[in-house]
């Protein structure tokens, strides 16, 4: 059964997340005209992969965080 | 009066008037206990709210119930309820489900919090509470009076839940799905995701663009555009052609590289030359890898100063590797000054590695010096394994030219290694009024060597054909010059040196008439050659040509500390009009005939073969 706790750690993950991508999301509407001509800067690269990695380790750490919650509950 | 069906109708629904009028009548109503049910349970089971608002605190003091039938209705509800809660009641010698069970059954956990100080409670109403909620997998604590249970989910909460999350994910896969799609369609300008370049105007933009990594995804017509400056970035061809005009260098200075990329001079290139120049790079800071050249026409040279000319870089101070320049090239050059030609660089201040001119290419030309791979090796230049198959050609009717023609290199003062010439090189001089201080210097390999050269085998053809030039012609090296650093080590030589000359003096050993040497390693030798071999044809018109086995001249200095050409562990196979390894020896300025300096003389190649500085080209 799913409880506040967990419930407050989705939330607590989606607005971190929404923060950093909105965050992103801005920065590509900025630079969305060297984009389109193919003048890609390293730093938007750059700054796209620490997102994708901010992102991944957020999920991976809510996951194992919800996962070992209900784990725990069951054997408790 | 007992009345339990009135009662229970009421109960079931929630008709708060019967239900006063049943229990004003008889009080004992109130004690009412359906089997294992409580009335008040009952009306928790039936969420009777009206009749719980005003009886709850009156039906929780009932401590002695009035048992009677319990309707079959009512245990399928609980049934449905209680699900493994359920075996509590079935087995349990105290059946009574009490109202605070009946709210942990109903899982109405809030309720259950707020009114647990008004219920009666024992030991084993907590412990079924405990087992209640231990089955939805909810840990329960008692304290005192009271009981504390974590929340469950809203139904708000449990439908708003996978939408967040949702919409989470969507978010966190934006930056991924913008990356694939820059990748997919631009490239990301890394190394692994080089930025693409499909067009003119794209690759002539690079040198504005922040990114380091580019690659081509067609052929590329840059013929029309100017010279790109200095080019810091990198760019894979990938296999496709660029091609280019004859105007201008495509690049002014390399500082990044270049790779896999067929270079072509769209026409039949027919420039008038000026200036140093080059047709692809006139400076190499970077390295160029895989890259191939094809250019053909003519070139006309027409400055009065010193003029240096080379197909793929004019200065190499970088790295040139496995590339390939097809020439079919006519040039002319201009009497006023020298003019130097090369396929590859023209100065090479770096390293050429494995770099081929191309089977039939050829390069024809008048008063121009010309080498295959670099016209000057600088002392810090190495060219190692390269290869030329190129035919060079100088024929000149100038009388006062002095031809220098060479496989690999002009000028060596760094290092050559590994190399090999299997091109024809040819030299003619057709003036008649050519005079006694004009030169040929002819090598398979480089026309002077200052420095080392080894592992290096020349298979071409070498032939001069002069009126009255002096001639140094070496399969190896034309002329080995420097007494303390020019070596020649484990190099050899085949194939035909043929030198014609109208020259008739007599034979004699007085320098002033002497003048056409012909090695099968080198012309004319100072410096060190040593564990070479060379079983070429030697062939002249003209008795005034001395061919050695392994040198044309060596040279000794008597006055002084006394040095001597190092001729040390050579072999070669015997000529009819090369019997000796060295044929014209000089001793300060005096000309002998030569012998056989520490060098083995054998009849056949068969004898060659077995000898330990022998090896062959793979």
């Amino acid at each position: 059964m799913q409880t506040k706790k967990m419930f407050t750690s989705v939330i607590i993950y989606s607005l971190v997340t929404a923060v950093i991508d909105i965050a992103y999301i801005i920065v590509l509407i900025s630079q969305i005209n060297l984009l389109t001509t193919g003048n890609i800067s390293q730093s938007f690269v750059s700054l796209s992969y620490i997102t994708i990695v901010i992102n991944a380790c957020l999920a991976i750490y809510t996951g194992i965080y919800l996962v070992l919650r209900l784990k725990y509950k069951r054997v408790a | 009066m007992i009345n339990p069906s009135q009662i229970l109708t009421a109960v079931k629904k929630d008709n708060i008037k019967v239900f006063d009028e049943i229990v004003t009548a008889d009080k004992i109503n109130l004690a009412l206990c359906y089997g294992r049910f409580p009335l008040l349970s009952l009306c928790y089971l039936y969420k009777s709210h009206k009749i719980v608002k005003y009886y709850q605190k009156k039906l929780n003091d009932v401590s002695v119930y009035t048992v009677c039938d319990e309707p079959l209705d009512i245990y399928t509800k609980f049934k449905k309820m209680a699900k493994r809660s359920l075996r509590l009641y079935v087995f349990a010698t105290d059946k009574i489900i009490s109202p605070p069970e009946m709210l942990a059954v109903m899982g109405d956990s809030f309720y259950l919090e707020k009114k647990y100080a008004d219920f009666k409670k024992s030991q084993k109403i907590k412990e079924n509470i405990t087992k209640i909620y231990d089955n939805n997998n909810i840990s329960v604590a008692f304290e005192a009076n009271k009981i504390s249970i974590p929340k469950p989910l809203t139904f708000f909460q449990k439908r708003i839940l996978p939408v967040i999350l949702t919409v989470s994910l969507l978010l966190a896969v934006i930056p991924l799905f913008v990356l694939a799609n820059l990748n997919s369609v631009y490239g990301l300008g890394t190394k692994g995701s080089p930025t693409k370049i499909s067009s003119a105007e794209q690759l002539m933009q690079i040198t504005n663009q922040q990114n380091e990594y580019f690659a081509l995804t067609n052929d590329i017509d840059i013929s029309g555009n100017p010279i790109m400056q200095n080019l810091s970035a990198n760019i894979d061809g990938k296999g496709h052609t660029v091609y280019l005009n004859s105007s201008s260098a495509m690049i002014d200075e390399l500082q990044g590289s270049i790779k896999n990329i067929n270079f072509v001079i769209n026409r039949n290139i027919n420039s008038q030359i000026s200036n140093d120049r080059s047709y692809v790079i006139n400076k190499n800071s970077g390295i160029i890898e895989n890259v191939s050249l094809t250019i053909a026409g003519s070139i006309n040279v027409v400055a009065s100063k010193s003029t240096n000319i080379s197909c793929l870089v004019l200065t190499n101070n970088g790295e040139i590797n496995n590339c390939t320049v097809d020439a079919k090239i006519n040039i002319t050059g201009q009497i006023q000054a020298d003019t130097a030609f090369s396929l590859f660089a023209n100065i090479n201040n770096g390293r050429i590695n494995n770099c081929v001119s191309a089977v039939n290419s050829y390069i024809v030309a008048n008063t121009v010096d010309i080498a295959a791979i670099a016209y000057n090796n600088s002392n810090t230049g190495i060219i190692d394994r390269c290869v030329n198959n190129a035919n060079i050609f100088q024929c000149t009717a100038n009388s006062t030219w002095n031809p220098i023609v060479a496989g690999i290199v002009i000028y060596n003062l760094g290092t050559v290694s590994n190399c090999i010439n299997k091109g024809n090189l040819t030299a003619n001089c057709t003036s008649m009024d050519t005079p006694l201080t004009t030169q040929i210097i002819i090598g398979g390999i480089a026309a002077f060597n200052d420095k080392l050269i080894s592992k290096c085998f020349n298979s071409g053809n070498i032939n001069v054909n002069t009126t009255n030039s002096t001639v140094f012609c070496g399969g190896i090296v034309g002329v080995s010059g420097n007494y303390s650093s020019s070596i020649i080590d484990n190099c050899g030589s085949k194939g035909r040196l043929t030198i014609n000359s109208s020259i008739t003096n007599e034979t004699t050993e007085d320098t002033t008439v002497v003048r056409m040497y012909g090695g099968g390693i080198v012309g004319y030798n100072v410096g060190a050659t040593k564990n070479s071999f060379s079983y070429m044809t030697f062939i002249s018109d003209n008795i005034e040509c001395f061919f050695g086995g392994i040198m044309g001249r060596g040279f000794y200095v008597l006055s002084g500390v006394s040095i001597m050409t190092q001729n040390e562990n050579n072999a070669f196979v015997i000529q009819e009009n090369a019997k000796i390894s060295v044929a014209i020896m000089e001793y300060s300025s005096i000309l002998a005939f030569g012998q056989n300096e520490n060098a083995t003389v054998v009849n056949t190649l068969q004898e060659l073969i077995l000898l330990t500085i022998y090896w062959e080209i793979k």
